[in-house]
């Protein structure tokens, strides 16, 4: 056997190597502890919801713009400001004091994939009537601990009764699906649907850009369109 | 079986393995036209979860083929 093709014969079984190690789910990644993952909490999940069959917290792809973010829960405060009444600043437990719901909402990625999930939340639209809201606001803004943000039309919020979700399929929000808050961007493509939300901002400003947006993303973001602008 | 024919498998599995990979890809692209074209086989989400399982099979076979490719 001469030296390229011994070469070649390694690289054969390296590839070979890594391709199982990927698809059995054997690269952990880096930087995440293991105690709430979708890894971790997939045990305990439930699978239907009044017959009809759900998707999986691990059934998501990893997506972020700078991989899951780890918040510390005892530091972590919601702001919510820009053009209400009175801003507020909650912790997690505060946020969780609101009336709770629930509902089965799909998210479609842009990617091609979707997840149907039951998803445990609270309004949005409860949290702005605690702070009130000015006559001129009609865009909201979220804003993500890292560094992401995306806005949708305070109409759209309230006529959906749009949720900020803690949970999914029963389980506390798996820290990379986005613990402690994402936004249930009903009907809109996934990069509507914030994850790690630190911040609710109330603007008059339809035309905000967010991350995807400023990238060639619609603004609208409506699964019944091209998510291109 | 023969060196003749074990290339032969792999010429044939890397071609069949090399369409469905840039058909899924068009998949993921451009569903539209994908979808209706494979009589509804093909949608976005199926593209999406084969494409994402296929860099293997190509990579290993492509390169198998450049292996006994380099055979005399």
């Amino acid at each position: 056997m001469n030296f390229k093709r011994s070469i070649l014969l390694i690289i054969i079984i390296a590839v070979a190597v890594v391709y199982i190690a990927d698809i059995t789910g054997l690269f952990v990644k880096p930087g995440i502890p293991e105690t709430n993952t979708s890894r971790v909490l997939a045990a305990v999940e439930i699978k239907n919801y009044q017959g009809e069959r759900l998707s999986s917290i691990t059934d998501f792809r990893e997506n972020s713009i700078k991989g899951p973010q780890h918040v510390n829960i005892s530091n972590y405060r919601l702001e919510i400001g820009g053009l209400v009444t009175t801003p507020t600043t909650l912790t997690y437990d505060e946020v969780k004091e609101f009336p709770d719901y629930q509902k089965v909402v799909t998210l479609h990625c842009v990617e091609g994939w979707d997840a149907k999930i039951l998803w445990q939340g609270i309004k949005v639209g409860d949290l702005l009537k605690k702070t009130g809201v000015s006559a001129d606001a009609n865009t909201v803004i979220f804003y993500a601990s890292d560094g992401y943000s995306t806005s949708l039309p305070l109409d759209y919020i309230e006529k959906n009764e749009i949720l900020l979700a803690y949970g999914m399929n029963n389980v506390t929000l798996p820290e990379d699906r986005g613990y402690p808050f994402q936004l249930l961007a009903e009907d809109k493509w996934g990069y509507k649907w914030i994850k790690w939300v630190t911040r609710i901002e109330l603007s008059n400003d339809p035309s905000y850009r967010g991350y995807w947006e400023q990238r060639g993303y619609s603004i609208g973001g409506d699964t019944s369109d091209s998510f291109f602008a | 079986m023969k060196d003749r024919d074990v290339k032969r498998l792999v010429i044939w599995l890397l071609g069949g393995v090399t369409i469905v990979f840039l058909l899924t890809g068009f998949g993921i692209t451009t569903p539209d036209l994908v979808t209706p074209l494979t009589l509804g086989v093909l949608p976005k989400s199926v593209s999406y979860r084969l494409h994402t399982y296929l860099w293997g099979p190509f990579l290993i076979l492509l390169l198998l083929h450049i292996y006994l490719a380099q055979k005399k």
